[in-house]
């Protein structure tokens, strides 16, 4: 737990002093502006929140797979692989703490978004149940902090796993339904869809904000619970298994 | 003469470049998917806005991004360069930067149009297309040359501050793609918006591509293709001095090898 504590801090203070960490966040006002003149030229007033809770899931994901998956490249970059490697702390355990770290401070896109619908379309959200919001957004970040946690973990065994990260947005953003719902896309999609943990947050999200009343809430949380735990369980078996092969074969800088 | 066997050898490291990064089967399965992925993400609009018409702007919208999207790349790669510790010997060198660069990414423009006219290629049957396609690929060249002389631009702000070089490409790509008509005409934003969108590439790129792809050339497409183009030249223009300025002051305060 102290090493997961510490591993945390570190990567906090770390982003902090990086600029690269904060570019999923500064792209959002453009993002917002791009969901919200669609449903405005249109003239949806009832899609409103569907166009700012896009732009903030996309970010969080981003700044998830993009930032958070680039802890595995950067420790080889730096040359701490092989630290990490002969330390007796499991690296399984450093790395989704440092996901996470960098998990929470994307969680600073939600008034970065609220801010930019109120300034330039003077858009406000009235939020119909707020603590359900809260939890789902929560789990939001557990679930994408342990696939951030898989697709970095990924690129111990290889540096062509760096397009895997590259290429982890747009597929997943599609069939997670952050802006159209799953629901709506074509019938063969929707299985798979549902085996995104984020097509249950967004719902939920998209649910929170809009409906009065709500069903099967305390089903879908759990379903999303699971999905987001479940990435969790086979990131860290993942790091083990490859930092015990790498170990072994000797090959972790040379990959 | 001599730039332009520069700027062709530059070409020929770039294509290297670019084919050590990916493997056909990463480059396929890989980005080729999150790309398709992408187009149709925002294509998916037009269902929760029920409007096919939507689908099929915002599809051909997000194509023609796709060249933008190699075209201003340079940008955050040429900032690589400075890491890498070339740049010093390309300031030391006699000539200007310019083709060196210029030709380093020029693989990204074959590479959008390819990507852009592969995706479209992929997706139009399904999504009920019925205009003259084969219009597409020049078209897509026009926005991607266009697009390229503000990813040089962007490259030569990047070079100065290399830890800004990704940060300064998205913001200025995904402002140009809420704003420069691709997933709603431009019409829709206040009058500053749409001047801004004006002297920005993409924007009347995409006019002239949506006008060929309905009805093949007219001098209406004609001229927004000449726009497109000539706000490239602009920016390259732009490139060229700030690139100059940039070696110049390295010169002189001996700062090149000092990355922040």
């Amino acid at each position: 737990m102290r090493a997961a504590i510490a591993a945390f801090r570190m990567q906090l203070g770390l982003a902090f002093r990086t600029p690269n960490f904060w570019m999923a966040q500064l792209t959002t006002p453009a993002q917002t502006i791009l969901f919200l003149s669609v449903v405005n030229a249109f003239d949806r007033p009832d899609l409103v929140a569907y166009a700012i809770i896009a732009p903030t899931l996309i970010t969080m994901w981003n700044t998830g797979v993009w930032t958070g998956g680039s802890v595995v490249r950067d420790d080889r970059w730096q040359g701490r692989l092989e630290l990490h490697a002969a330390a007796p702390t499991p690296y399984g355990i450093v790395v989704p703490a440092r996901v996470a770290a960098v998990m929470t401070l994307a969680l600073s896109v939600i008034p970065i978004a609220l801010a930019t619908a109120w300034l330039t379309y003077g858009i406000q959200i009235d939020v119909q149940h707020p603590w359900l919001l809260a939890v789902t957004m929560v789990l939001i970040v557990v679930g994408t902090t342990g696939t951030a946690a898989i697709i970095t973990s990924m690129t111990i065994l290889s540096r062509a796993a760096n397009t895997l990260q590259s290429s982890a947005s747009y597929p997943f953003l599609l069939l997670g339904g952050v802006f159209v719902p799953l629901a709506l896309l074509p019938v063969w999609v929707q299985p798979l869809g549902r085996a995104v943990f984020l097509s249950w947050g967004s719902d939920l999200v998209r649910d929170g904000i809009t409906q009065p009343t709500i069903e099967g809430v305390p089903g879908r949380l759990v379903i999303l619970a699971g999905l987001g735990l479940a990435g969790f369980v086979v990131a860290n078996r993942l790091i083990r298994v490859v930092m015990r092969r790498v170990r072994i074969t000797g090959e972790i800088s040379v990959q | 003469m001599s730039a332009l066997r520069v700027t062709a050898h530059a070409a020929l490291v770039g294509f290297e470049d670019t084919k050590a990064q990916y493997t056909w089967a990463s480059w396929m399965f890989g980005w080729m998917v999150r790309a398709t992925a992408q187009v149709l993400f925002f294509a998916a609009m037009g269902l929760l806005l029920d409007s096919p018409a939507l689908i099929m702007f915002a599809f051909i919208g997000n194509v023609a991004a796709m060249p933008a999207l190699h075209g201003m790349a340079v940008g955050p790669d040429t900032a690589w360069e400075r890491g890498l510790g070339t740049l010093p010997l390309l300031v030391a060198a006699p000539r200007s930067m310019l083709p060196v660069f210029a030709g380093r990414s020029s693989f990204y423009i074959a590479q959008g149009v390819g990507e852009g006219t592969l995706i479209f290629a992929l997706l139009a049957p399904f999504l009920g297309f019925d205009g003259q396609w084969w219009w597409l690929p020049p078209a897509l060249l026009v926005v991607s040359l266009g697009s390229y002389g503000l990813g040089l631009f962007l490259a030569a702000c990047a070079i100065r501050r290399p830890r800004i070089g990704n940060i300064l490409f998205n913001i200025v790509f995904w402002g140009i793609v809420a704003i420069g008509g691709v997933n709603v005409p431009s019409e829709v934003f206040p009058q500053w918006v749409q001047t801004l969108a004006d002297f920005l590439p993409l924007h009347h790129g995409l006019l002239g591509v949506r006008s060929v792809l309905e009805s093949g050339p007219s001098v209406e497409a004609m001229r927004q293709f000449g726009l497109e183009l000539a706000i490239g030249a602009g920016w390259f223009l732009a490139a060229l001095v700030a690139f100059k300025t940039f070696a110049e002051s390295g010169r002189r305060d001996g700062t090149i090898d000092l990355v922040e």
